[in-house]
């Protein structure tokens, strides 16, 4: 189970696409360690994950939850890991150190090329953020070479997707993970051309996979991996409130982060607990076989049960966005035949990766030890 | 959020042909591919000889496991691809004698409508069998994408075991359902449906109309062709309690009996795949 601490609403940015309603909300200290508590109740391993607006603001409120939690490790609870996801902008060495010294991981939210980055991820005067961003990324990589990097692609940036990802993973990230900006004005048009650049990206992902590069890029290791791995690809479907639950600033607890702040969706508070009646009942919600989708061919491979999307998307977390069901349908196809080109001609880091169960750990000798 | 986007579910889709993990567990020296750089890594290939071999990982867990020798030497790609030059090397340049590949049997390959059935008959289509086929070949690198027609012998078949019919043949164009541009062998799955296109028709007549695919799959003759023929339903499967009536609760006892059958049926033909693929090694073709 993973707790998602929104540390505030407050953010140094103002994103085209952002979708969280900012304010002045900062999580209390006496919050953030019943949040600990409570995720040490689970007995079980547990991440806390350190979110926002954007938690950098407030370095100490997370490294002073990092070590309550490391106090209740060493006092057999846990064990505990950790995660921020940040825009980077405060991204300083301090941080950076307190990161190596905790095994905090540090996904960086960059949408790749100056033009599609400063399209959106704006400050509030409107100035683009690009170079700021981009000294950073070389910071957090030359500490932290697996770091993530987190893309989003929107209607007004998806000519420069392909782009975008190959100056990313030339500037050293190999953890891609791109997502839509679902709720964009996405038409006929800008989906056609979301198409043109799934199809450079699986050349691109081609090319590199023969040339035996080690990378993850994200639209396509998901769709590779609903055929691959099947039926455990629909136990790792979206299970709402069940694997991670969003902390608000205020204590309360929410199904995941679309909801924060929802009264109606509220489960529970950091200091009573989970509402298990309550949790309950809207995962089963969630659940229940979307009508929409009755009858389609590929649903059991497709994302439509990720209700925070569907709620981001159609402000509804039982409605399915259309635009989802327009990606799933142009990227599953290209995604198939690239895994079968790369299937026949034997290439031989696609089969470890995708049929060696001890990938990760060969990975990770040969990154150790080289 | 555009107003004019719609959702629209897909009403078929095809099955991809790379293999699920499940399917690629059977096949451990899928794992012998291993990354140029990982060759010249001693610690990477001691780890890895040491997983295959203990079984650590899935695909070699399926089967006992094996000792450290028998897994791929993992020698530099240089010498590799010297090995592998020197052993397709053709040795004359007579073109090669066409192979005659035998029809390996797994399922009684029979089935039959008519009054005196006592299970309802149960066949896997074309699509089904070609998938089936194509996804176990393309796990020993055998790829049946290509398409092909040759000339070959082909069976004469009745629906009603008239004996004038039992070894007659014809000379006749066949389109393969799979060809291996590579190596030149493609693959013909006798169904049901062949056994219809194939007859000809006698004086006799019965209720009871009979498709007998694997009689049809050994008489049917041709060069570079592996022919592979529906295994046919187990009908002693077929135990339906009639006291439920034969409404729902029979539509729904044959749907199932049908999808149960039909995944044995896949498995049969797995079976006669492997069967091939392993005639293909014992040749030196693959």
């Amino acid at each position: 189970m993973h707790l998602t601490l929104h540390v505030t609403d407050g953010c140094n940015l103002a994103c085209r696409y952002c979708y969280v309603r900012q304010g002045n909300q900062i999580m209390s200290t006496e919050v953030a360690h019943a949040a600990v508590d409570l995720a040490a109740r689970t007995q079980a391993h547990c991440g806390l994950i350190f979110f926002g607006g954007e938690p950098l603001l407030h370095k100490d409120l997370i490294a002073d939850t990092v070590r309550y939690a490391e106090t209740l490790r060493t006092a057999g609870k846990g064990p505990f890991h950790y995660k921020v996801t940040t825009n980077g902008l405060l991204l300083d060495r301090e941080f950076l150190r307190l990161s190596e010294q905790y095994e905090i991981f540090l996904a960086l939210s960059f949408d790749g090329v100056r033009a599609a980055h400063d399209q959106n991820r704006v400050r509030p005067d409107g100035s683009g953020t690009f170079a700021d961003v981009e000294a950073a990324a070389r910071r957090l990589l030359a500490i932290r070479p697996y770091a993530p990097v987190m893309m989003t692609v929107a209607p007004d940036t998806v000519q420069h997707y392909a782009e975008g990802v190959d100056y990313l993973y030339a500037l050293g990230f190999r953890y891609l993970l791109c997502t839509l900006d679902y709720s964009g004005d996405w038409t006929p048009g800008s989906l056609r051309e979301l198409e043109r650049q799934y199809v450079r990206l699986a050349d691109w992902y081609r090319t590199r996979t023969l040339a035996e590069d080690k990378f993850y890029l994200s639209p396509f290791e998901v769709k590779i991996s609903s055929w691959i791995h099947r039926s455990g690809y629909c136990r790792e479907r979206c299970e709402l409130g069940k694997k991670q639950i969003s902390v608000a600033p205020d204590g309360k607890l929410y199904p995941c982060v679309q909801f924060v702040g929802m009264e109606e969706f509220c489960i529970g508070d950091v200091f009573s607990g989970v509402d298990e009646e309550k949790r309950t009942a809207l995962y089963l919600q969630n659940e229940q076989e979307h009508e929409s989708c009755r009858g389609c061919a590929v649903k059991a491979r497709c994302n439509h049960y990720c209700a925070c999307l569907n709620k981001q998307a159609t402000g509804d977390f039982r409605k399915v966005s259309p635009v989802l069901c327009a990606h799933e349908r142009i990227l599953l196809p290209i995604a198939d035949r690239l895994a079968e080109q790369l299937y026949r001609s034997r290439a031989a880091i696609f089969l470890q990766k995708e049929y060696n169960d001890m990938f990760p750990l060969l990975s990770m000798v040969e990154d150790h030890f080289s | 959020m555009n107003r004019n986007l719609e959702l629209k579910p897909l009403r078929r889709y095809r099955d991809p042909e790379y293999p699920t993990k499940e399917e690629a567990d059977r096949s451990p020296e899928l794992l012998h591919a291993v990354p140029i750089r990982w060759k010249h890594h001693p610690l990477l290939c001691s780890v890895l000889v040491f997983t295959v071999a203990s079984g650590l990982c899935s695909c070699a867990s399926k089967k006992q496991p094996e000792p450290a020798s028998a897994v791929e030497p993992l020698i530099p790609p240089g010498e590799d691809e010297a090995q592998t030059g020197q052993q397709n090397a053709p040795e004359t340049s007579d073109p090669p004698a066409p192979l005659e590949i035998p029809v390996f049997a797994h399922g009684i390959g029979r089935g039959s409508y008519g009054c005196e059935s006592v299970a309802p008959p149960v066949f896997l289509s074309e699509e089904e069998a070609a998938q089936v086929i194509r996804e176990e070949a393309l796990l020993q690198g055998v790829d049946f994408s290509g398409q092909k027609t040759i000339e070959a012998e082909l069976p004469v078949t009745n629906l009603y075991g008239d004996e004038q019919f039992q070894n007659s043949s014809v000379r006749s164009t066949l389109e393969l359902d799979g060809y291996d541009e590579a190596l030149g062998i493609g693959f013909e799955f006798v169904s049901q449906k062949d056994i219809v296109s194939w007859k000809q028709d006698g004086n006799m007549a019965s209720s009871v109309e009979n498709y007998e695919m694997k009689d049809a799959a050994e008489r049917l003759h041709a060069d570079n062709t592996a022919v592979f023929y529906d295994p046919g339903a187990d009908w002693r499967a077929f135990s339906y309690n009639w006291e439920n009536g034969n409404g729902e609760a029979y539509d729904a006892y044959v749907q199932s009996f049908t999808e149960n059958q039909k995944q044995a049926m896949k498995e049969q033909l797995r079976e006669q795949v492997r069967d091939f693929l392993q005639w293909l090694q014992g040749q030196g073709i693959i």
